[in-house]
This record gives C-alpha cells, structure tokens and sequence, in this order.
C-alpha cells in the first residue's frame, strides 16, 4: 500500500511538473518590445531602400538624410508602450558621401548602394532596451562578354549580365542593353537571337550588329526588383 | 481463505486502486495548452505584420491602395480563431482606407491593439501607420 501510494505520488507530481514548465514563458512585454524592435528594424531597412530608389533614378542624394530625418519623428510618435528615440546617421565613410555610393563604372562593374547606421533607445513599463544596428542596400551588376567577327563589320556579340542584391544573387525587374554604333551613339540591339536566364541572377544575351573597329563597347541600363537603378559599361574585345 | 490472506488480497486491491485512480487523474492535467493561449494577441498581430512587410509587399499594398489584397493576406497570416479589423493612416493622420479591412468584424473575450509603422519602398518613401485591433 505504502508502495502504490510513492507511485501515485511520483506519477501525479511528474505531471504537475511538465504542466508547469509548459506554462513558462517570457513577459508579455518582453515579447511584445522585441516585436517592436524587429518592426522599427525592418521599416528603417525600407526607408534606405526607398531612398536609394530615388537617388539612383535622379534624386538628390540629400533625400536619404532627409527621409531618414523624416523616419525619426514619424516612429518616435508611435511607441505606445513609453518612449521611442531612434537616431539614424547617413554613412559619411569613403566611398560613401550623404549615405550614398553611385559607381556607375566603365570597367564592367557598376554599383548603386545606400548605408546608414541607426541607434534605438525604448523605454517604458519598466524596461529600456538599446539597441544599434546598421542597413547596407546595394545593388551591383556585373557584365561581360566577347564577340567573334562574321564578316567585314558584322559582329556576333555575347553578353552576360549578373546581379546581386547585398552580394546575392538577384533578379532582374528590367534592362536596356545597348552597345556603341559610332561615337556618342548608343543602340539597342535590333534583334536578341538568343537569350538564356540562368536562373541565379545571370543572363546571357546573343545579338548581331555592325560595329566598326576591333573593340565593342556594351552598356547595361539595369532596374532591380527592387527598384533600385544601376548601370555599367565595359569593352569587349573578339574571343 | 485464512485472515491473513485475506488481507494481502485487499491491500493489493487497494493499491491497484490507488494507481489508477492516480493515472486517471494524471490525463485531466492538461500536456499542452492551445497554440491561442501561448501567445498574446498583439503579438500574433505583430508577427504577421512582421511577416507580410518583410520584402515589402505591405508598404507596396498601402501605397496602391489595394485594401482588398491587405485583408487577404491578413486573413492568410492570422490564426482562424482570432478576429482582426484593420484601419489604415496616412504621415498626416488621415484614414486612407475607404472599406472595412476585416475578417467579419471584432468578437472574442478579448480585444487589443497595435501600431504598426510602414515605410513604403518606392521613390517617395511614403509613411503609413496601420492600427490592427485582435479579438480573440
């Protein structure tokens, strides 16, 4: 009898213990401040996305201090559970200037990208949390190629394009790919023969024209899914 | 039967009993709790916030104002059990959204809310502060 009763006692303490620690759980509160962060997180990662969508197209590259400014009022009034300061600073390191770095470059490489570094400090009901972290939006396309001559001027030429979003892999939301006819001249191709997505962010673009010269120069005008503008030329030779 | 065999035959009953009645007793506590008690209902609405403005198709649906996509996402993103009515503002303060954004209206013991700040990635940044209220 003494035995059965130990057993019933472990039996129903065991229960009342795993029915404890599944009760365990962090405060409400806790829970609710790490949402908030992730949410300012990520809509700050917007705001430099956004205005690098505007500063690549044309815009002052002033608009992502600006915008950044206007990001800080507009969360610092949101906060229900106490206070919200959030400081953002445009990247001044080189090669960045107000945030932005454009390097549309001739040499096969082109980059458009935008950086800030953001500083949070919540508080209320009791807990404060600091919090910093830093948003990089980069776009970088990468293009290269060869052609082989079929007769007199008449070039087969071969491009590939690859872009990147943060150093992955991305796709493309739209292109002109053109190639310099005659100096200051720049011409889309009158026909791709053949085009090949690659799935992984690469593309390759087959078309024929007539180019004076033993070099051919091609330039990719590049819009991301993101929105994000960037371009890049280079030179290539027969091969 | 002697008396002292008679004895261990209701001490063995009784201990039987007492067993099982301890086992029986043990399945009335519950192992787990439904998945809706775990969490609170803000946090059920910020997550899926969270979730859906993760690339940006939330700032990109305020800002074409498709309020009918908005509700089935929502509707998608938060447990069925939990009643959800979204209203959407603009920078300004001002309503934006001209039909309801609901699942059918607010019910539940309980109803919350939260604030939950987008910024639209598209050449004018436009900000936008989405009030989700839970009843669950």
């Amino acid at each position: 009898m003494v035995a059965a009763l130990a057993i019933a006692l472990t039996i129903l303490s065991t229960q009342a213990y795993v029915y404890r620690l599944s009760r365990t759980r962090i405060s409400p509160e806790h829970g609710h401040i790490c949402d908030y962060v992730l949410c300012i997180e990520q809509g700050s990662r917007h705001v430099v996305m956004a205005s690098l969508v505007n500063v690549s197209q044309g815009g002052a590259a002033s608009n992502l201090g600006a915008n950044l400014e206007r990001w800080e009022s507009f969360v610092a009034k949101d906060y229900s559970l106490g206070r919200c300061g959030l400081n953002a600073t445009p990247s001044s390191e080189p090669p960045y200037a107000e945030g932005v770095w454009l390097d549309w470059g001739i040499d096969g490489e082109g980059v458009s990208s935008a950086c800030a570094e953001f500083t949070m400090n919540l508080s209320g009901m009791g807990i404060e949390v600091d919090d910093g972290f830093a948003v990089n939006v980069t776009t970088r396309v990468i293009i290269f190629g060869s052609y082989t001559t079929i007769e007199n001027d008449d070039k087969e030429i071969t491009v590939f394009v690859g872009l990147l979003n943060e150093a992955e892999p991305a796709l493309l939301g739209s292109i002109i790919l053109e190639y310099l006819e005659s100096p200051g001249q720049w011409l889309e191709p009158t026909q791709i023969q053949s085009f090949t997505d690659y799935g992984n962010g690469t593309y390759r673009y087959v078309f024929t024209e007539s180019v004076a010269g033993a070099e051919v120069q091609v330039r990719a005008q590049v819009t991301d899914r993101r929105g994000v503008f960037v371009q890049a030329e280079r030179t290539l030779v027969e091969g | 039967m002697s008396r002292r065999g008679a004895v261990h035959t209701l001490d063995a009953f009784f201990a039987a009993a007492i067993i099982a009645a301890a086992l029986l007793y043990s399945t009335g506590i519950p192992r787990e709790r439904g998945y809706l008690e775990d969490e609170p209902l803000e946090a059920w609405g910020v997550q899926a916030l969270v979730e859906l403005d993760r690339n940006g198709t939330l700032g990109r649906l305020v800002d074409a104002k498709g309020w009918e996509e908005i509700e089935r996402a929502l509707r998608v993103v938060i447990p069925v059990g939990i009643s959800f009515n979204a209203t959407v503002f603009d920078e300004l303060g001002s309503c934006l959204n001209d039909r309801p954004i609901s699942n059918g209206g607010l019910s539940g013991r309980t109803v919350k809310s939260i604030e939950y700040p987008i910024a639209a990635v598209s050449g004018t940044c436009p900000f936008y502060r989405l009030r989700l209220q839970l009843g669950g």
